[in-house]
């Protein structure tokens, strides 16, 4: 599956700011090249773009994702399953509690979540939901949710 | 019937899973309220059920889509009706011409619109295809209008294409073949584009075909950061293939003044003028009520729409608008009349929509009435 070639300019001030070597670097290194982006590298960048103090640690970014109110069915998930589009969708969607649609709010899940964020401009419209979603695509996505102002609205 | 189509869907979204597509419903129901001597109660409902499926080749990096969309419409006219609104095939190469330009390819059945939008803007069959070089882009498109249900058929150039549309026999509507060839020339100076196109259309009614051929030119662009325009000449040839063909023109002009401190609202100024035997292949929708025709026909809307809640989340996507449309018959040196429509639109949710309208028609014919009408609109998608 080819993917964007841009860099989000989030990903690249990140970038410029940490030091080379650090965890943050490495993380964001292997997200650049991933065409699949596990649950626990997804929960990291997630959390850290959430987090008023910047980066979180990798081995906590898990357990603060998971332990949101509606991402209880991903704790069976083993933290290098990879994600699809749709299920990245969700975790952004409960992580920046971004508004949620009518069918979205009765039965919260991936299907619906994905349709929300394509509605307000945060995924691209075209893209299989079920196909894996790649780290360039997962920098976009979040460097649209931060554009956008959805930062900051976690409960 | 009914048992049929239900039969249909669950067996269409029961397998489209297992294909790994995107799929879902879409239901649009609208109930509209016509007052002039008696009032009647109008109402269509419309479901759509569609799916996609996209992906790209890694070797070429040409981007595969498909999509459908099938359709079951309810209204008084023909109680029951499912047809296929969108059956597309599409790639897109971002390498193309050596790897310079971006060329687009669709096939199939779907929504085809000339390069002015107002020739034609119908579902139908056929292909079309455009290359982005950068600093120009070209189009063609081509295709069949005889395949479309006459009931959701809006080609009404001939005294036979209206007779296809009363006659309950007839399944299909007009047929004809159509084709267009364009350039545009994006940002050519001062951020103006310009675009010309070439587009014409063979009758194959066996009985006084009536072609047609239009030449147009369009120039669209900001004049301000708040001010932009639009401003379309065709210029037709119709009929075409007959001894006393008729030279006609469209000029169209639409201003837009957005005004985001005053409550996000904008003000629009859009003139349709068009004069001699000028006549679209899609009979285009000028009026709220009154639906004059569009050949020789003078049409001022001067328009006013704000959204004035954009912090708050639950109403900011609430919008109100207003139009104020004058109507003038020029062949005939007759002022039609004046109509009023007030609206409001509410996009609730991302999968929930609601939208009222009001207008009020006052002819200046004193052989016409007054006429109104109320609709309202919901759209909801599963």
């Amino acid at each position: 599956m080819k993917h964007r070639t841009f860099v989000p300019a989030f990903a690249l001030l990140v970038l410029m700011a940490v030091p080379a070597f650090s965890q943050p670097t490495r993380l964001f290194d292997e997200l650049f090249r991933t065409d699949g982006v596990g649950l626990a590298t997804a929960a990291w960048l997630v959390e850290s773009a959430v987090s008023p103090e910047g980066f979180v640690d990798s081995r906590d970014a898990l357990d603060r994702l998971l332990g949101r109110p509606g991402l209880e069915a991903y704790k069976e998930t083993a933290g290098n399953a990879r994600l699809t589009r749709a299920e990245f969708a969700h975790i952004v969607q409960v992580a920046f509690n971004i508004p949620r649609g009518m069918f979205a709010s009765l039965i919260p899940g991936p299907r619906y979540a994905l349709r929300d964020l394509r509605y307000l401009g945060l995924v691209g419209k075209s893209g299989d939901p079920e196909d894996l979603i790649s780290g360039p695509e997962a920098l976009d996505i979040i460097n649209r949710v931060i554009e956008n102002g959805y930062r900051g609205r976690t409960e | 019937m009914r048992k049929v189509f239900a039969a249909f869907c669950a067996l269409s979204f029961a397998a489209l899973p297992a294909f790994s597509v995107d799929f879902g419903l879409t239901i649009d129901n609208t109930l509209g309220l016509a007052i002039a001597e008696t009032a009647t109660l109008q109402e269509r409902l419309k479901a759509s059920a569609w799916f996609n499926d996209s992906w790209t080749d890694e070797d070429s990096g040409i981007f595969y889509e498909f999509s459908a969309i099938g359709i079951y419409v309810l209204t008084e006219l023909r109680p029951y009706l499912f047809d296929i609104e969108e059956l597309r095939f599409s790639f897109r190469n971002p390498r193309a011409v050596g790897g310079s330009a971006v060329s687009s390819t669709d096939l199939g059945r779907f929504r085809f619109v000339d390069q002015t939008g107002s020739i034609m803007n119908h579902v139908s069959d056929g292909v079309t295809s455009s290359t982005d070089y950068g600093f120009l882009r070209t189009k063609f498109m081509a295709g069949y209008t005889g395949l479309q249900l006459v009931a959701e058929s809006r080609i009404l150039v001939s005294a036979h294409d209206f007779g296809l549309v009363y006659d309950p026999a007839e399944v299909l509507g007009s047929k004809r073949v159509f084709v267009e060839a364009g350039l545009e020339i994006p940002e050519l100076f001062l951020r103006q584009n310009l675009s010309v196109s070439a587009f014409a259309q063979i009758d194959t009614y066996y009985l006084a075909p009536r072609h047609s051929m239009y030449a147009a030119l369009v120039l669209d662009g900001p004049i301000t950061s708040t001010l932009y325009y639009e401003l379309q000449g065709v210029l037709s040839f119709f009929p075409l293939n007959q001894v006393d063909k008729q030279l006609g023109a469209l000029i169209l002009t639409d201003v837009n003044l957005f005004l985001p401190e005053a409550l996000n609202s904008a003000l629009n100024l859009n003139v349709y003028f068009s004069a001699g035997s000028y006549s679209p292949l899609t009979f285009p929708s000028l009026g709220f009520i009154f639906m004059p025709d569009p050949v020789n026909l003078l049409r001022l809307n001067i328009g006013y729409s704000m959204k004035p809640f954009a912090e708050d989340e639950l109403v900011k996507n609430l919008g109100f608008r207003a139009d104020l449309r004058m109507f003038a018959a020029l062949d005939v040196g007759v002022l039609n009349g004046f109509e009023l429509e007030l609206g409001a639109d509410w996009k609730i949710f991302s999968d929930l929509g609601l939208g009222l309208s009001a207008g009020f028609f006052l002819p200046t014919e004193t052989d016409k009435i007054p006429e109104g009408r109320v609709q309202l609109f919901v759209s909801t998608g599963i």
